[in-house]
């Protein structure tokens, strides 16, 4: 499929920005349907579809406490699990794509600014001076933005390339809170808090919830909704400040804008799932590989993309042994590689 | 030894090791510590450090006032449970793999006359090396298996020269195991309940069977539901809620009072059968956790505890004329009605967040 997708970039992109984001959701609806199936706890696939059928018709087919056991199992524990992965791929893969094509660099990813080190930092301290599980939520959401504002406060106050100024105050940033958040692990009871803070910065599903999932999926929609709004900005954006402003544009807002969604539901990500690497880096590449360049495709491509991968590591992550395996370990683990053999291709897609 | 004194400088520290001794004025004594060295402290012995929490808790029971500072610092809320010169240590750090490390100079300068630490750890040897050029001796002593705990407490004791006082302690180690073990040994295979350690904060971190952390389910005759595949220094193993369903735990043991709040809350626990039968107890954690982390001397009350817990047919222990008898004791504390109620509940959590 790739092979015939990059032969048909230069000649049809209108037919690919169609029937490619199309075909994804497809793909990813049999991949959420199949995942909602699978799991440590034995359910047939005969059970799902005579419980399914019992919600809509009300015909009853299964005995009541199987059926509430089943509701269990699929309503609240994988429903909720997958929903979040779903959410945070997406999340993570458009923020991705935006940063690549806003600072012209296929290195980047949406850690670039700090944003995950702030929130990792936030969550933490949350862990460390509350127990609640809200403070410590939104602790991890407001060291997110913290750790941006103070990158971009950073690259204000010199002159110079904009891009590079952003680029090293989000090393600065990111840097610092790396080594807040050391001075907090240091800090922290060995034998309580210490361990929560290992694990939530391993990165993990375990602990979504339907309500949590809810709450949060408004503000990452619409963060990734702010994002695909802005792709045409992108586009200009990404030809260079100077081209673009002789286009009418007003890059400094657009920036603005940008890495404000991009941050938001960066750290949203965080907040749900503790530290997930390597998404927001290479499914962006791949969205490239597939439909090239252009963000107006590219963005919900990577979008669809990114909630297909991490459904899918989540699935290895709950089955492949009898303990779970952190989630943010695979996407390190698979992305790495990956990455390796993508960075050859991956300039030909920005030529 | 020799390998360190074959150059000047070696020779050196020799001098200021022979300077210490002699400065320290009366004689030395001989102990034995776990590892089977002889090593030969000043006597008396007044200034120790113990580089690990548990057994610098274990320290504290037996004679606080040779501290010369604590590894962690001690939950503030609590101090009116512990020794009263035990409050007043200062914190020195200590090793336990992660977390807090000692500053090796803030150390020397408590000038320790004997430290206590961890047996062999890439970190304890160099902490050894370290320590043995400032002429302060370094005995191994670690506390594992809580059956060894009348041998090992007599050993702390012995190395403190303190052994009456240690003796009252290990006579009480023993006469707890000696009351809870043979009767679960007793106790029919059939009737043995299915027990879950939830630890952190989503409940889904555990330690399975036959694992150290979770011992005292293993010794108060419970079955640890999961198997348990790693057994080191830092445990818990990550488990899915499906795993925990398929396990049918009966009774299920929380480590964490954040997941405690939560566990009957969440729609997600509700089809554990512990949970549709709220067998659901919060480990007591006051002044240290009686199970595990840090695995200290409480284990010794908390095997009666998950014995009460498990079997309360069984065992019909008198919890708080236990807990009185136990407080005492070890933390020289007295116990009034309230503290005892607020301690089995473990209600020390700010109810707000």
């Amino acid at each position: 499929m790739d092979k015939a997708a990059i032969a048909d970039r230069p000649v049809s992109p209108s037919l690919n920005r169609l029937w490619l984001p199309g075909a994804l959701c497809l793909l990813l609806l049999g991949l959420v349907t199949v995942s909602l199936s699978l799991g440590k706890y034995p359910v047939s696939v005969y059970e799902i579809l005579l419980f399914f059928r019992q919600q809509v018709t009300g015909a009853a087919a299964l005995g009541p406490e199987r059926y509430d056991l089943l509701r269990n199992i699929l309503w609240e524990i994988r429903a909720p699990r997958i929903a979040a992965a779903v959410l945070i791929g997406a999340a993570l893969s458009t923020s991705g794509a935006a940063f690549q094509s806003m600072f012209i660099n296929p290195l980047v990813s949406p850690g670039l600014l700090g944003v995950l080190p702030g929130a990792s930092f936030g969550a933490a301290l949350g862990m460390l001076l509350s127990r609640g599980w809200f403070g410590v939520q939104f602790c991890c959401f407001a060291g997110g933005l913290l750790a941006v504002g103070i990158a971009i406060g950073i690259a204000r106050l010199y002159r110079g390339d904009r891009l590079l100024m952003l680029i090293l105050g989000g090393i600065i940033s990111g840097s610092l809170f790396t080594s807040l958040l050391s001075i907090v692990k240091y800090l922290a009871d060995p034998y309580d808090t210490l361990p929560a803070i290992v694990y939530w910065l391993m990165g993990g599903l375990s602990m979504t919830d339907s309500h949590t999932v809810l709450w949060i999926s408004i503000p990452v929609l619409s963060g990734i909704a702010g994002l695909l709004l802005m792709a045409r900005y992108l586009n200009v954006l990404s030809m260079g400040d100077e081209e673009a402003r002789s286009l009418g544009v007003n890059v400094s807002l657009i920036r603005f804008w940008l890495i404000f969604f991009a941050t938001v539901i960066s750290a949203l990500t965080v907040v749900v799932g503790g530290l997930i690497g390597w998404v927001g880096l290479i499914i962006p590449h791949i969205g490239r590989m597939l439909v090239g360049p252009d963000n107006r495709t590219l963005l919900p491509v990577s979008a669809l993309l990114g909630a297909l991968y991490l459904v899918l590591v989540d699935d290895v992550s709950r089955l492949l042994l009898d303990i779970e395996i952190p989630l943010g370990i695979i996407t390190a683990l698979i992305g790495i590689p990956f990455f390796i053999l993508v960075l050859k291709n991956a300039r030909k897609g920005w030529g | 030894m020799a390998g360190y004194l074959t150059n000047s400088m070696g020779r050196a520290l020799w001098c200021m090791m022979l300077v210490t001794l002699i400065a320290t004025g009366a004689g030395a004594r001989e102990i034995v510590d776990m590892t089977g060295r002889r090593i030969d402290v000043p006597e008396p012995l007044q200034r120790v450090y113990v580089a690990s929490p548990p057994e610098s808790y274990l320290a504290c029971a037996i004679d606080p006032s040779l501290l010369v500072g604590l590894t962690l610092p001690l939950p503030q809320r609590y101090r009116r449970y512990l020794p009263e010169a035990m409050t007043g240590l200062p914190v020195v750090g200590g090793f336990f793999g992660v977390g807090n490390a000692p500053n090796l100079e803030a150390l020397v300068k408590t000038r320790p006359q004997l430290v206590i630490c961890w047996q062999k750890t890439a970190v304890s040897e160099r902490f050894d090396k370290f320590l043995r050029q400032f002429g302060i001796p370094v005995a191994h002593m670690t506390l594992q298996r809580l059956q060894d705990y009348p041998r090992d407490i007599r050993g702390m004791g012995r190395i403190l020269g303190r052994p009456q006082r240690a003796e009252q302690l290990a006579a009480y180690a023993e006469k707890t195991l000696g009351e809870i073990l043979p009767r679960v040994a007793s106790m029919p295979a059939s009737e043995r309940v299915r027990v879950y350690y939830a630890e952190g904060a989503d409940g889904l971190s555990t330690d399975g069977r036959g694992t150290w952390h979770a011992e005292l389910i293993d010794l108060a005759g419970g079955l640890n539901v999961h198997k348990g595949e790693k057994d080191d220094l830092f445990g818990m193993e990550k488990i899915s809620l499906e795993q925990v369903l398929l396990y049918r735990p009966e009774v299920i043991l929380v480590h964490d009072p954040v997941f405690f709040r939560k566990i009957f809350l969440s729609p997600r626990w509700r089809n554990v059968p512990a949970v549709k039968n709220r067998r659901v107890y919060l480990i007591p954690r006051i002044p240290f956790n009686w199970f595990d982390r840090p695995p200290s001397f409480m284990r010794l009350l908390g095997l009666q505890w998950v014995a009460q817990v498990l079997y309360p047919r069984h065992f019909n222990i008198d919890m708080p004329r236990e807990m009185r008898e136990f407080y005492r004791l070890f933390l020289r504390v007295h116990l009034s009605d309230e503290d005892i109620r607020l301690i089995l509940e473990s209600r020390e959590v700010p109810e707000h967040g």
